[in-house]
C-alpha cells in the first residue's frame, strides 16, 4: 500500500484506515527517492516515529530520564540490539525509567520526528506489514494523540492552557450518561482543543481527551465547532458557549482566546460545562479585582 | 389553538423571553413571530437566517465525502436542539420532531431558566407542526 502524504494528518489518517491488528512500518520517502524516516505501527496504534538525523534524540531523552551516562547507555543499547529488545521497555523493566516517562519520551520524539518528516514538503510513503509482538500496547499511541501533539508543535504557547482547560472540562472520572447505542454514545465523553491554521481550511487539533476518536472524526468536530462559533459570534457581542443536542447526547463548543474547545457529552454535559465556564470567569474577574 | 396565539401566550407567561419565532430552516424565512414591545426585529431576522447553520451537529459516523482538507454540510446532521449562551442573552432553537424543516427560535435574557425556555419551545414546535398540518 502506498500513500502520498502532504501532512501528518495524511499519515495518521492512513494508519486509521489500517485494520485493528495491523502491524508494520510506514516508510517515508522524499521527492528525490531518499528515505527520510518511518512510522512504526503495532495493532493499529502508533509505537513511535523516527526521522533521519533524529536517531540519537530518543536515546538522549531516555538517557536523561534514566539518569544514565553515555557509556552506560551505549552498553544497554548494545544489549538490546543483541537480544532484540525494545530499548525503552527494557529500561522500564530494569526500573531505570518509569512507564509514564517512557510514554512521554516516545510521544515527544515521535511528534517532533513526524513534524519534521511531514512539515516541509509532500512525501511518499509505503506500508510494509511485519510480525507483531515487539512492543507493549501500553507504550503505543492513538493516531489522534500523535496528530494533536504533532500539530501542537506549531502552536506551542497555547498548548499548556489548552491541555489544562480540556482536562478540567472533560475529567476522566466523570461518567457520561448516554442514551442509545450509537458510536457516539459508545465512545463516551471526549473533547479536543483546536487552533485556526494558517495553511489549512480546517483548524489544527492541539490536544485531545477521552474516547477513541479517529483523525477524521476529530477534524470534523473541529470544523463544526469553528464554523458554528463563527455564526454564533456574529449574533452576540460577548463570547458565546454553543451546544447542539442529538439523540445520543450533546456537542458543545466554546472559545478561550485563540483556542476553540469542542466535545461530546451526555445530555447533562452542557450544563456542567457552562457551570465550569461561569466559575472560571468569576474566578478570573475576582483575580482581576485583587 | 393557533401557533400565533400559542406564541403570544408563551411570551406573556415568560418575562425573561424577548421574542419567539417559527422559522423555515431551508430558507431561513420567519413563518410566524411574536416579540415583546420595543424589541429589535433585526436580531430576529438574523437569528432566523443563522438557524439552518446553528441547528447542525457534526456527522461523525458517515464515510468521508472528500479530501480531509474539505468539509461541507454533508459532514453535518440536523440537531434536535441548539443553544447559544452569552453573558447577555440566550438564543435557543428547537427543531420540530415531526416537521424537521421547522424550528422554533427563542431569545431570552441571560437570567432566563434555560430548561424552561427549551420546554416552552418544544411545546411550540408541536404546535407549529399542528398548524402546518391540515
Amino acid at each position: 500500500m502506498k500513500l502520498v502524504a502532504s501532512s501528518a494528518i495524511d499519515v495518521c489518517h492512513f494508519v486509521d484506515g489500517l485494520t485493528g491488528d495491523a502491524t508494520g512500518e510506514l516508510s517515508l520517502v522524499a521527492h528525490g527517492g531518499e528515505r527520510t524516516g518511518s512510522v512504526f505501527v503495532e495493532n493499529g496504534r502508533i509505537c513511535w516515529a523516527a526521522a533521519r538525523g533524529f536517531a540519537r534524540r530518543l536515546g538522549d531523552l531516555l538517557a536523561s530520564s534514566a539518569k544514565l551516562d553515555k557509556v552506560a547507555m551505549e552498553s544497554l543499547y548494545a544489549t538490546c540490539q543483541r537480544e532484540r529488545l525494545p530499548l525503552g521497555e527494557h529500561l522500564v523493566n530494569e526500573g531505570l525509567v518509569s512507564p509514564a516517562a517512557l510514554r512521554a519520551a516516545l510521544l515527544e520524539h515521535s511528534t517532533v520526528s513526524l513534524h519534521h518528516l511531514c512539515g516541509h514538503s509532500t512525501v511518499q510513503a509505503e506500508w510494509r506489514a511485519r510480525r507483531s509482538g515487539a512492543y507493549s500496547s501500553r507504550f503505543t499511541f492513538s493516531t489522534t494523540e500523535v496528530l494533536a501533539r504533532t500539530l501542537a508543535e506549531g502552536h506551542r504557547p497555547l498548548v499548556e492552557r489548552a491541555a489544562v482547560e480540556l482536562a478540567e472540562s472533560f475529567p476522566e472520572s466523570f461518567p457520561g450518561s448516554f442514551a442509545g447505542s450509537s458510536k457516539d454514545g459508545e465512545l463516551g465523553e471526549y473533547g479536543a482543543a483546536f487552533v485556526r491554521s494558517a495553511s489549512r481550511s480546517m483548524p489544527d487539533p492541539i490536544a485531545v481527551r477521552g474516547g477513541h476518536l479517529t483523525v477524521e472524526r476529530l477534524l470534523r468536530l473541529g470544523t463544526w465547532a469553528t464554523s458554528a462559533l463563527d455564526v454564533a459570534s456574529a449574533l452576540h457581542e460577548h463570547s458565546v458557549f454553543f451546544t447542539a443536542s442529538v439523540a445520543e447526547g450533546a456537542f458543545s463548543a466554546w472559545r478561550t482566546g485563540a483556542i476553540v474547545f469542542a466535545g461530546f457529552t451526555g445530555a447533562r454535559g452542557p450544563a456542567r460545562l457552562l457551570h465550569r465556564r461561569a466559575k472560571a470567569r468569576r474566578a478570573e474577574s475576582h483575580h482581576g479585582d485583587l | 389553538m393557533g401557533l400565533q396565539r400559542a406564541m403570544a401566550d408563551a411570551l406573556e407567561a415568560q418575562p425573561e423571553v424577548d421574542f419567539i419565532a417559527c422559522v423555515d430552516l431551508p430558507s431561513g424565512r420567519v413563518l410566524a413571530a411574536e416579540a415583546k414591545h420595543g424589541r429589535s426585529c433585526d436580531t430576529l431576522a438574523l437569528l432566523a437566517m443563522a438557524s439552518s447553520q446553528l441547528c447542525l451537529a457534526p456527522a461523525l459516523d458517515g464515510p468521508l465525502g472528500g479530501p480531509l482538507e474539505g468539509g461541507d454540510d454533508s459532514e453535518a446532521r440536523l440537531a434536535r436542539e441548539a443553544l447559544v449562551v452569552s453573558s447577555a442573552c440566550v438564543h435557543a432553537f428547537v427543531v420540530s420532531a415531526r416537521a424537521k424543516h421547522l424550528a422554533i427560535v427563542g431569545a431570552a435574557n441571560a437570567q432566563a431558566n434555560v430548561a424552561l425556555l427549551l420546554a416552552l419551545l418544544r411545546c411550540l414546535a408541536d404546535a407549529a407542526y399542528d398548524a402546518e398540518t391540515p
